[in-house]
């Protein structure tokens, strides 16, 4: 059996420049602290899961769940990302896809898949610069309307740890990451708010490990309190999920309305 | 609207980034763009101006807005961007 041996969440999106930008600043030193602390723990694989921002699963076909199962990714280049390619890891993506489906899932599997900002931003942070750590993307569509529950993000995150601890070689460390929000609005109504509150009160569930209470949240309430953006919560929610032994604090936590959004970021571990 | 004049105008929006020949297209003869995807005059304005209002009134998906936006505006792009982030020689990460 596999291990998990740590989980995270995080934003992930950068903008500007951090010069002469304190809170900025603070941002890169919780996304420089992730990316230590799991080298740190040697992970053989790292889940990461995240949106697509309609750069490769569009509205031409929209499945609620997709994993990577490739050998290797080049990044699409968004936000002048550099397009150096990166490791996957087909036999842990392919697992997971298995556990899934005989446990209720059905996500599609892709081979080819230019991981935009949000894998990205979190990777070039994971692998420093230094490692080239296994990936195996995890793609959530929060764009499509509807878009998956958090119940059943919940229960996908069940499906991985189940996949992590019951699927994977002996020995196996695996770090899962989930990534985006918090709280944003994109090009609907209240563009361009963060609500540093509901914010707060999101990462304190987690920090109580309260997941069963964000899982019971319905997508209304979700955007209501948090904005289409913040559906990425969701994706934090999975990654925690696969983290319930591990112990949950808050990295760093900034609300940036001149990138209009809030910034947070969150790691599992012992 | 109907939803299928709907989707015309996102299906383009969202092909911009995924094919270049779209995007030049966009940035070289905007006509000849629309009339692939045959968009609807309403449609044609609403890019033209790229206002979010315009465009949410001809049922532009919010992120596919950012597509655009990002096409459309220079300083947009260079902004939402992690050059200053990145090591210098920016391809140390990765």
């Amino acid at each position: 059996m596999g291990k998990v041996v740590g989980a995270f969440a995080t934003s992930h999106i950068l903008m500007g420049s951090p010069e002469g930008d304190e809170a900025a600043q603070r941002i890169v030193k919780g996304l420089d602290d992730i990316g230590a602390r799991i080298r740190a723990l040697e992970p053989d694989v790292v889940y990461l899961i995240s949106s697509d921002h309609l750069f490769n699963i569009n509205l031409k076909l929209q499945p609620p769940f997709t994993v990577g199962i490739a050998d290797s990714y080049t990044p699409l280049g968004d936000m002048d990302i550099p397009r150096n390619p990166i490791k996957g890891h087909r036999a842990a993506g392919h697992s997971l896809c298995k556990r899934a489906y005989a446990s209720g899932f059905d996500p599609a599997m892709m081979e080819e898949l230019n991981p935009d900002h949000g894998i990205m931003v979190p990777m070039m942070y994971i692998n420093g610069g230094e490692a080239d750590i296994p990936l195996v993307p995890i793609l959530v569509n929060i764009n499509m309307d509807p878009p998956p529950t958090a119940q059943r993000c919940f229960g996908f995150g069940t499906a991985l740890k189940d996949c992590i601890t019951h699927d994977l070689p002996d020995d196996m460390r695996v770090v899962v990451v989930g990534t985006g929000g918090l709280s944003h609005w994109i090009n609907i109504e209240r563009h361009g708010e963060v609500d540093a509150e509901a914010d707060k009160a999101i990462l304190e569930l987690f920090k109580a490990r309260e997941l069963e209470t964000i899982a019971a949240m319905s997508t209304e309430e979700i955007l209501g309190k948090l904005g289409n953006g913040g559906l990425e919560t969701c994706n934090w929610l999975m990654a925690a999920a696969t983290a319930d032994a591990l112990d949950p604090e808050v990295i760093y936590y900034e609300a940036m309305p001149h990138w209009l959004t809030g910034m947070g970021g969150m790691a599992f571990t012992r | 609207m109907a939803a299928q004049d709907t989707y015309r105008v996102n299906r383009m929006v969202q092909d911009l980034f995924a094919k270049p020949d779209m995007m030049a297209l966009f940035q070289e003869d905007r006509a000849a763009l629309y009339d692939r995807y045959e968009l609807s005059q309403r449609q044609r304005d609403a890019v033209d101006t790229c206002k979010q209002d315009a465009l949410a009134s001809v049922g532009v998906h919010p992120i596919l807005m950012m597509h655009l936006f990002l096409a459309s505006d220079p300083a947009a792009a260079d902004h939402i961007s992690v050059k200053a982030y990145l090591p210098s020689g920016g391809s140390a990460h990765g």
